[in-house]
């Protein structure tokens, strides 16, 4: 269907001036769905009949003069691991109970339904949101828009891969080691990793305790934030949710970063072993592009890298096999082969080994704090290498995947990160920007993606296999 | 075959058995390398001066005023 919005902001904007209909945005994501999902492996379990009855809803509130928000009316997917009362919660595995958040909405999905969103279906993510895709295993094998030979990344495989072939306006991921962000950076969207703490875990099947995060990915910075002011805020059924101040979705962007300071951080993020050569090259020129909005550009580094990423993985293997433990014990084959080899390793650190990390992380805080005392967000690139081929990532260990991967940093010491695409490689595969800030400033992360999508057009850019469809801006 | 040392993976096998959790012989061979790979660097998180007063990244809450969800 031609005139069907790119992005969410315009899909708002296009059902309040009655350019289109809550009703024709989810037919036209059925018939997407209907076009391509076995060929992408995005859903898990369709909301189809739901989905209709949630749009005339919408439509109806809409030709009332009620407005619930920017979301009110948009299709919108939901990984895997969230509770949503219509459908079963499977978290991609044979081993979680299916009486697990039976007829229960996580409080993110809560939230988005209160805002009026649309929720089209439950999406293919990783086992758990861990570990590589097992062909094995009766769940779909998500594949890349971009290049259906390559995993679209994980764990919120299906959302991003959705959202790049436009089955969906907008999804929900979560992100422990990079979940929403390294699917995003392969698809060519945006992702957005809130602070630690911003929206409550609650209904979400934990993977890292201290390390989980709900979040956005959609077409554009402007986007997620749209989605990140419907979910975020404290909640009394979570423990980790923190009581600050809400956040709102920025009105006043206007495409300039003056008096905005950005370091790039080249030392840990470029030159990487397995480099694709376009990446420095498109780094580069998105840093000349964040300059020429008027941003003061300086070179920073990120202290204590490596030890912020061991202790990461210790503090998730850890905190995942307490979890997993009784059901690794009881019935090891029913869990997917990467993770039969990775979940084990928490059993190889010991208490100390977790406490310790522990204390690093408090030291990379302190110590960052330091580095964002003189700019107010980091750039760099969010990966040394583009989406992998399906024929070596089945052979590969998690590992392996994820070297190269540059997100799993800021999981371990909590402050939000953003990605946004920045280009593409030889073979036609995305390349990505990351940009992070303090805890809680995410509006900055928004202000400055934001900028500088106004001043490119990668995050427009479809893959052909969804141009065919005949998507339009 | 891993490259681990004999007395470092019969540890590991230890370990796994403490917790009752059984791997099959290319499970286990891929544990080792992932354990190999990252030993080195735990041990050097207890060689960071500047943690060496810190206090961890743990809350605890006696009071915790939490309401289960789905409750």
């Amino acid at each position: 269907m031609a005139g069907i919005p790119l992005t969410l902001v315009d899909t708002a904007a296009a059902l309040r001036s009655r350019a289109v209909t809550s009703v024709e945005l989810v037919e036209e994501a059925i018939m997407r769905a209907d076009a391509l999902d076995e060929r992408l492996g995005v859903y898990i379990t369709r909301l189809d009949d739901s989905a209709r009855a949630g749009a005339a809803r919408a439509d109806a509130d809409f030709a009332a003069g009620i407005d619930r928000g920017p979301l009110q009316g948009v299709p919108i997917g939901v990984k895997d691991i969230l509770a949503a009362s219509e459908g079963p919660t499977t978290g991609q595995s044979l081993v979680l109970d299916p009486a697990w958040g039976e007829g229960r909405d996580a409080i993110a999905v809560e939230r988005l339904k209160g805002a009026g969103a649309v929720i089209t279906g439950k999406l293919s993510t990783m086992e758990f949101a861990c570990g590589l895709p097992d062909p094995a295993k009766p769940f779909p094998l998500p594949r890349n828009p971009w290049d259906l030979e390559t995993w679209p990344g994980g764990s919120s495989s299906g959302t991003g891969a959705g959202v790049a072939a436009g089955l969906f306006t907008a999804g929900l991921g979560t992100d422990t080691g990079g979940s929403i962000r390294i699917p995003a950076i392969y698809c060519g969207v945006s992702g957005l990793m809130p602070t630690f703490g911003r929206v409550p875990n609650a209904g979400c099947v934990p993977l890292g305790y201290s390390l989980d995060h709900i979040g956005p990915l959609a077409r554009s910075a402007r986007d997620c934030a749209v989605v990140l002011a419907a979910i975020a805020g404290p909640d009394p059924r979570d423990p980790y949710a923190a009581d600050v101040i809400p956040f709102t979705a920025p009105v006043d962007l206007d495409g300039s970063l003056t008096g905005l300071r950005i370091g790039l951080e080249r030392e840990h993020h470029l030159g990487v072993e397995g480099e694709d050569p376009a990446v420095p090259g498109a780094f580069e020129a998105a840093a000349t592009v964040l300059g020429e909005l008027g941003a003061t550009v300086v070179e920073v580094a990120l202290p204590h890298y490596a030890e912020v990423m061991v202790a990461a993985l210790v503090t998730c293997m850890a905190e995942s096999l307490a979890y997993h433990a009784a059901d690794l014990r009881e019935r090891p084959q029913d869990f997917a082969r990467s993770n039969r080899s990775m979940l084990p390793l928490g059993a190889c650190f010991s208490g100390a080994d977790y406490v310790q990390s522990q204390r690093v992380r408090r030291v990379a805080q302190r110590a960052l704090a330091s580095v964002f005392a003189d700019v107010d967000v980091i750039a760099m690139p969010a990966a040394s290498r583009v989406a992998p081929r399906y024929d070596h990532l089945l052979e590969a260990s998690t590992l392996e995947v994820l070297a190269g991967i540059h997100t799993m940093y800021w999981d371990a010491v909590g402050n939000p990160a953003l990605v946004v695409p920045m280009g593409f490689n030889a073979d036609g595969l995305p390349l990505s920007l990351q940009l992070a800030a303090r805890p809680f400033e995410e509006e900055l992360l928004v202000r400055a993606g934001d900028a500088y999508q106004r001043a490119t057009n990668w995050h427009l850019q479809v893959p052909a296999l969804a141009r065919d469809l005949s998507v339009t801006a | 075959m891993s490259a681990m040392p004999t007395a470092e993976a019969t540890a590991i096998d230890a370990m796994l058995a403490a917790a009752g959790l059984t791997t099959s012989a290319e499970e286990r061979e891929r544990l080792l390398e992932m354990y190999a790979l990252f030993r080195p660097g735990v041990e050097a998180l207890y060689a960071m001066p500047e943690a060496r007063y810190e206090a961890p990244a743990l809350v605890f809450q006696a009071e915790p005023k939490l309401t289960a969800w789905g409750a």
